[in-house]
């Protein structure tokens, strides 16, 4: 093989680059879960509380229940986040040093599970599929930006 | 008993293969103590400038923690250059330099999987510094994703670094002087872009040892330095920058964490405690001094702080890759270990080490 013939073939490897890279830029969009920083902090026992309140979240999934972590916010190093459950019933306790106005998204971000308008989980809005997010049972647009309102119900609902 | 060379020969490729495999070994998962703060505490420490973050340091009450430690490294020290002198260590030095070829090698599968890592997790280098904060965010990403296979692969990998360089200056306009804690990454990606990467690589089929600027095969002794100069420039400026300058983020680590329960000592000594280690790691290390016992206790620092939290792994794997490449290129001729431990073997009327 002669020199020349090498050169062109080396683009092969460098088109696989570029097809895996597309590969996982779409990958990267679609993931499960939440791999950024933490949004919310962990209880700072020097400091006050300031807020403290619970609500309820559920999750269906096509018509059954999605089970909700019984450790969401436990993480490991003596790390109580802000936003934490303390068994599966759904129950979201928010205690926080701050008077900061917490979210949806930053709850599914403790749980470090993906959820945006487009998804839930490993749930995509493909055709035939919706995602919607109710209050006190009136659904609201406001998906991941929903507001963490003292007992108040979520509904998430993929169906 | 010595291996066969083919023996050893499938050993090595093996090793390769695992190496690359760990790289992406899903749910491993751990964290470095500021990146367990949320990324407006981030923010809002990095706004916030400590007054006095040496005062610490000089209260007396903490004299004799600070005696006890100091005179522990400094013990530990000089029993691992009195060992360093020794036949045996002479020989598991030239052991471990057989494994020199793999130090570059190990550096580049570090920085690839990071890039890949760090677009998964929608960030550039680390995970505080959000691709949301740069304008063409979605372009950064897909060029991090190319940047990560390339280089992963060894294709056109001088292409790679180029991107990636082009990248890391256009993140520098919007993050600043806060780069500097990523120097390491700037010195692995200057090396790829002059020397490429030519071991186990599609670059090694089509273009054999030969380099892009070929006249630089006569300095290419200078990998090894650069990469552990610009290692220790940014333990340095993260040493003094989280620990001293903007000592209230390891505080709020440390109140969050209860690490009190554990270090039994005010915050604000931990916090400078911690920073001045940091940064005399990096000073060693840029000095070339002691450079494997040195890296030994980065590596227990960085693993005890990945235990503990157990966090996000993969902003970590850049210090593992440069860690290993240093533990097996140690001792480099622009390193104090170059010049100190053949005079402790004159002094201590030994042999001189063979080549």
């Amino acid at each position: 093989m002669n020199l020349s013939s090498k050169k062109w073939l080396a683009a092969l490897p460098l088109i696989v680059a570029v097809i895996g890279a597309v590969y996982l830029y779409r990958q990267a969009d679609t993931q499960a879960s939440f791999l950024g920083l933490p949004t919310v902090p962990c209880l700072d026992s020097t400091k006050p509380i300031l807020q403290n309140y619970t609500l309820t979240v559920s999750i269906s999934v096509e018509g059954r229940p999605y089970p909700l972590s019984p450790a969401i916010g436990h993480d490991p190093g003596n790390c109580l986040r802000a936003i934490h459950t303390e068994d599966g019933s759904g129950r979201i306790y928010v205690e926080t040093n701050d008077t900061n106005r917490y979210t949806l998204g930053n709850f599914f971000q403790t749980w470090r599970t993906t959820f945006n308008q487009n998804q839930i989980a490993g749930y995509a809005v493909t055709a035939g599929h919706t995602l919607q997010v109710t209050v006190d049972g009136d659904p609201v647009p406001t998906y991941a930006s929903t507001p963490l309102t003292p007992s108040s119900t979520i509904d998430v609902i993929y169906r | 008993m010595m291996l066969l060379a083919p023996i050893r020969r499938k050993l090595a490729r093996f090793g390769v293969f695992l190496l690359a495999v760990l790289s992406f070994v899903p749910g491993l998962a751990s964290a470095h103590e500021a990146y367990v703060l949320t990324a407006q505490q981030f923010a809002a420490g990095l706004a916030t400038t400590t007054p006095d973050p040496f005062a610490p340091l000089v209260d007396p009450s903490h004299l004799p923690i600070f005696l006890v430690t100091a005179g522990c490294v400094l013990v530990s020290y000089i029993l691992v250059f009195l060992w360093s002198a020794t036949k045996p260590a002479g020989i598991l030095d030239r052991l471990v330099r057989k494994a020199k070829i793999f130090g570059p090698l190990i550096i580049r599968l570090a920085i690839s999987s990071s890039f890949i890592y760090a677009a998964m997790s929608n960030a550039i280098l680390g995970p505080e510094l959000s691709l949301q904060a740069l304008a063409l965010g979605g372009v950064v990403r897909f060029l991090l994703f190319l940047c990560g296979t390339m280089i992963l692969f060894g294709v056109l990998t001088e292409v790679a670094a180029l991107i990636a360089l082009a990248l890391f200056i256009y993140s520098s306009f919007t993050f600043g002087v806060y780069m500097f804690t990523y120097a390491n990454y700037f010195g692995e990606i200057i090396v790829l872009l002059l020397f490429g990467s030519r071991h186990y690589s599609f670059d090694r089929l089509f273009f054999g040892t030969k380099l892009w600027f070929n006249k630089l095969r006569r300095v290419d002794w200078l990998e090894i330095p650069i990469v552990r100069i610009l290692y220790g420039v940014a333990l340095i400026y993260a040493g003094y920058t989280i620990k001293f300058a903007h000592q209230i983020l390891t505080i709020e680590v440390y109140n969050e964490y209860h690490l009190v329960d554990f270090f039994h000592a005010s915050a604000a000594y931990i916090a400078a405690g911690a920073g001045v280690a940091e940064m005399l790691i990096g000073l060693f290390i840029i000095l070339g001094f002691n450079m494997r016992w040195t890296v030994i206790i980065s590596l227990i620092f960085i693993t005890m702080s990945i235990l503990y939290f157990r966090e996000l792994l993969w902003p970590h794997l850049m210090l593992y890759g440069i860690s290993l490449s240093l533990l097996i290129n140690s001792g480099d001729r622009w390193t104090l270990d170059a010049r100190i431990v053949p005079w402790l073997r004159k002094v201590m009327k030994r042999k001189p080490l063979a080549a």
